[in-house]
């Protein structure tokens, strides 16, 4: 499923005197299928612009269509949009409240009023989905459960609504490289069935392994959609907006500068080690 | 004598339960005065025990912790010992408890019971130290989480402790956030002297402290300086990343390319490969 968004505008406290204009005028499109990355400082807008997407934040100015759905006008069909579009928050697992993990799992699914044995095998899909032994771990509570296993909880609770579109914010944050390596294979993983991925991310080397194109937000305003490639090799421009490159492509760059003939904006370790090792043998 | 001592450590969490679970096995390990030591593992390799066992918040089951001269386990010294380390934790929104950032920063100093004139000056001096002086009349629930970490250590900074242990104390922060730490944390460790142990996940922080203690499954796995790079292997296998040069420099090391082993910074493979292509 597609979003698309036209010349939103969003302004928090209106008429106050800490008024905010948080979007000015963003007009973009993920369409379906996409890893959509979206960087961009802290306060460039990011949260206000997803949070739009499951019509958690409503439209003041501009236009969103969900699919073929517009979701500017005040009454809409709010649990379907909810159920399609999965919105997983930082830190998810501090949302994680109920006695046991299924329960926990399966609440989404309760308030979208489903039968209690549909809702406990949706659980139970979803459980497993996020690689979790359903018979194991479904009594437990969810607040004695390891750091990485709450956040693969809190990440199966969004899944058993069953949504088209995943979005998430910053699904690594604080986790130990490990973890965010397993967190990342499973997001790939999840989108087989669910194939249409948002990710907010400070993580350059995460946005450029991962995402197929990414949005850069700076100060309310998209700046551009690119590809990794694409926006990573051009370093004037990310000075500018004050991003860093991933760390490989910083590396590549330097190599560059010093006659090594390889590739712009690389951002694979594998590419560069090929890409070394073909200059060296040349 | 060190600042920090851990003797034969061992730390069980719900000790007697079913659930114990031990975190920490025999760890030995000393920080000296004035040193900037990063403490990584992968997560429950029992770093934030550590931590918590630094400034008496736990107490060990076994072992013994000593911070300068005074044992954890003792009750009457809790007070220095807590005066001696300060801690600055994860989540920033955690450790805020006032509503103008001055009176946050004043709040450990009022609790120790300094005179006034004492505490303005401590204040003053620590938000200076983290560089938010401007913003002491100002609340801190609008500021950036960096600047929330800042004010977070300024409030320990006001107690003049001699170790400052930051326990993940950037893991929540974007990256620009997670360099005024850093900066701060430096200049706290090269001006003001203050010994750091810092934990965290990202190598690159833990490369530019002087040296690494690296856990894993609650023991410790190695103790060093830059050498433990070389060994990458090992690192890998305790769930840590390599530095990104580290890691590439591996992989071409892997292919045969010769270079020498524990290579960290970008510059460093920069100028080796610089130089084997002058020789092809």
């Amino acid at each position: 499923m597609s979003i698309k968004v036209e010349n939103l505008k969003y302004v928090y406290s209106k008429k106050t005197p800490f008024e905010k204009v948080a979007l000015d005028g963003v007009t973009m499109e993920i369409e379906d299928g996409d890893f959509f990355g979206i960087i961009g400082h802290t306060g460039s807008g990011k949260s206000t612009l997803v949070t739009h997407f499951n019509a958690l934040t409503r439209v003041q100015s501009g236009k969103i269509y969900l699919g073929e759905t517009d979701l500017t006008p005040k009454k809409i069909d709010f649990k379907k949009v909810r159920s399609t579009v999965g919105m997983v928050f930082q830190y998810p697992e501090y949302q994680l409240f109920d006695k046991t993990v299924e329960d926990d799992v399966a609440f989404g699914c309760k308030n979208l009023g489903l039968s209690k044995e549909e809702c406990s095998q949706r659980a139970r899909q979803a459980i497993e989905l996020v690689g979790l032994d359903y018979e194991e771990i479904k009594d437990r509570s969810p607040f004695e459960l390891s750091g990485g296993q709450k956040r693969r909880v809190a990440l199966a609770g969004v899944l058993s609504m069953r949504p088209e579109i995943l979005v998430l914010d910053e699904p690594t944050a604080g986790l130990d490289p490990r973890g965010k390596r397993e967190i990342m294979e499973l997001i790939v993983s999840i989108r087989e069935s669910c194939p249409t991925t948002v990710m907010i991310s400070h993580n350059m080397d995460e946005v450029a392994g991962f995402c197929n194109k990414v949005a850069v937000m700076a100060e309310g305003k998209l700046y551009g959609v690119f590809s990794p490639s694409e926006l990573f090799s051009q370093k004037e421009l990310l000075e500018t907006l004050g991003l860093a490159m991933p760390k490989i492509t910083a590396l590549a760059e330097k190599l560059r500068e010093r006659g090594f003939d390889i590739a712009r904006g690389i951002v694979r370790p594998e590419v560069l080690v090929s890409e070394v090792e073909r200059v060296l043998s040349s | 004598m060190n600042l920090v001592e851990f003797q034969n450590v061992s730390f069980a969490y719900n000790k007697g339960y079913a659930s114990e679970t031990q975190a920490l096995d025999g760890v030995s390990f000393s920080v000296g005065e004035g040193e900037f030591v990063a403490l990584v593992g992968h997560n429950g390799s029992g770093k934030s025990t550590v931590a918590r066992l630094m400034n008496g918040l736990l107490e060990p089951t076994d072992g013994n912790v000593v911070i300068d001269g005074m044992e954890t386990t003792d009750r009457q010294k809790l007070f220095d010992i807590r005066k001696t380390v300060g801690v600055v934790f994860q989540n920033p929104d955690n450790q805020m408890v006032a509503s103008i950032i001055e009176d946050d920063v004043a709040f450990g100093p009022e609790n120790i019971g300094l005179d006034p004139t004492e505490i303005r000056e401590r204040v003053d001096w620590a938000l200076e130290c983290v560089g938010m002086s401007e913003h002491k009349k100002g609340t801190p629930f609008r500021l950036s989480g960096g600047q929330k970490q800042r004010i977070a250590i300024a409030g320990i900074l006001a107690l003049k402790p001699r170790v400052i242990v930051l326990d993940e104390s950037t893991a929540m922060l974007d990256p620009v956030g997670r360099e005024e730490i850093m900066n701060v944390v430096e200049k706290l460790n090269k001006e003001e002297k203050i010994t750091v142990v810092m934990i965290t996940h990202f190598m690159e922080e833990a490369l530019r402290a002087d040296r690494m203690i690296v856990l894993s499954g609650g023991k410790v796995l190695m103790d060093g300086g830059r050498e433990l790079f070389e060994r990458a292997d090992e690192l890998t296998a305790a769930g840590l990343d390599l530095p990104v040069a580290g890691d590439v420099a591996e992989r071409l090391r892997k292919d045969g390319v010769d270079l020498k082993a524990g290579i960290t910074e970008p510059d460093e493979l920069v100028e080796a490969l610089c130089q084997l292509k002058s020789r092809t």
